[in-house]
């Protein structure tokens, strides 16, 4: 019984230790990627330096003209089994990273509006199964402020 | 600050939409009186929960819109469960708002 106990009581400690470096990451905003002026130096802070490879398993549904730069409905699906988190980048903007997004069940899709200062390309990255993958596409901004 | 939130059934699952309202300032505009950067006050954190567990969490950065729209689309969930979504911005100011799921 103690046995079994000790064996218990040691894999609640190893699944803690398993654990926390999830939720510490999740739980902090990741203000250096936030405030990163190009895409690569954002993505090398939240994921290091591995390089995404484009995937048509990532769909990044956007205009392809913004009709209003200040809102711009950029939704994002992916078919990608166990997926960790997804950022959605705007290339040209002042600071690009513009979403991270951390899902804790199967999503089928998400959406925002972003914010788009200039015709730009706008990527996503997907980490699924600890792999990068992404998608991008060009935005055309004809007039902004 | 305001927060309107929805849920509709749809044939592959349950989309939320949620409206919030913020200024979503970006830090970079310019006072055109007084010619000064305009401070920054966006949010950094919305987070989803479902009866108390956590769905999904949003970190955004001062590129998404005023009063911003986020949908997330579930694939299962039950009538009758708790929706909740909470989010913070850089000035540590908070929003909440729940519904119960159709």
């Amino acid at each position: 019984l103690l046995h079994g106990l000790l064996a218990s009581l040691l894999s609640v400690a190893a699944s803690a230790l398993l654990f926390r470096p999830r939720r510490a990451g999740a739980a902090e905003w990741p203000k250096d990627a936030f405030l990163a002026k190009t895409v690569d130096e954002a993505l090398r802070h939240l994921y290091g330096s591995e390089k995404p490879t484009l995937s048509p398993q990532v769909r990044l549904h956007a205009p392809f003209v913004a009709a209003d730069s200040a809102r711009v409905p950029v939704r994002v699906t992916t078919t990608l089994p166990d997926v960790q988190s997804i950022s959605l980048l705007v290339d040209k903007n002042a600071r690009p990273l513009a979403v991270h997004l951390t899902p804790r069940v199967e999503l089928v899709s998400f959406s925002v509006d972003l914010q788009i200062k200039t015709t730009s390309e706008v990527r996503c990255v997907v980490k699924a199964g600890d792999k990068l993958y992404s998608a991008k596409q060009t935005i055309k901004v004809a007039a902004s402020a | 600050m305001s927060i309107k939130m929805r849920a509709r059934r749809a044939k592959d699952g349950i989309e939320i939409v949620a409206l919030i309202a913020h200024p979503m300032e970006t830090g970079e505009r310019i006072n055109p009186q007084t010619k000064e950067k305009i401070a920054p006050h966006f949010i950094q954190k919305v987070t989803f929960t479902r009866n108390g567990k956590e769905l999904a969490v949003f970190d955004l950065g001062s590129a998404v819109s005023h009063d911003p729209i986020l949908r997330i689309k579930l694939k299962q969930t039950t009538p009758g469960e708790r929706l909740r979504l909470v989010w913070s911005d850089n000035r540590g100011e908070t929003g909440e708002k729940e519904l119960v799921l159709p």
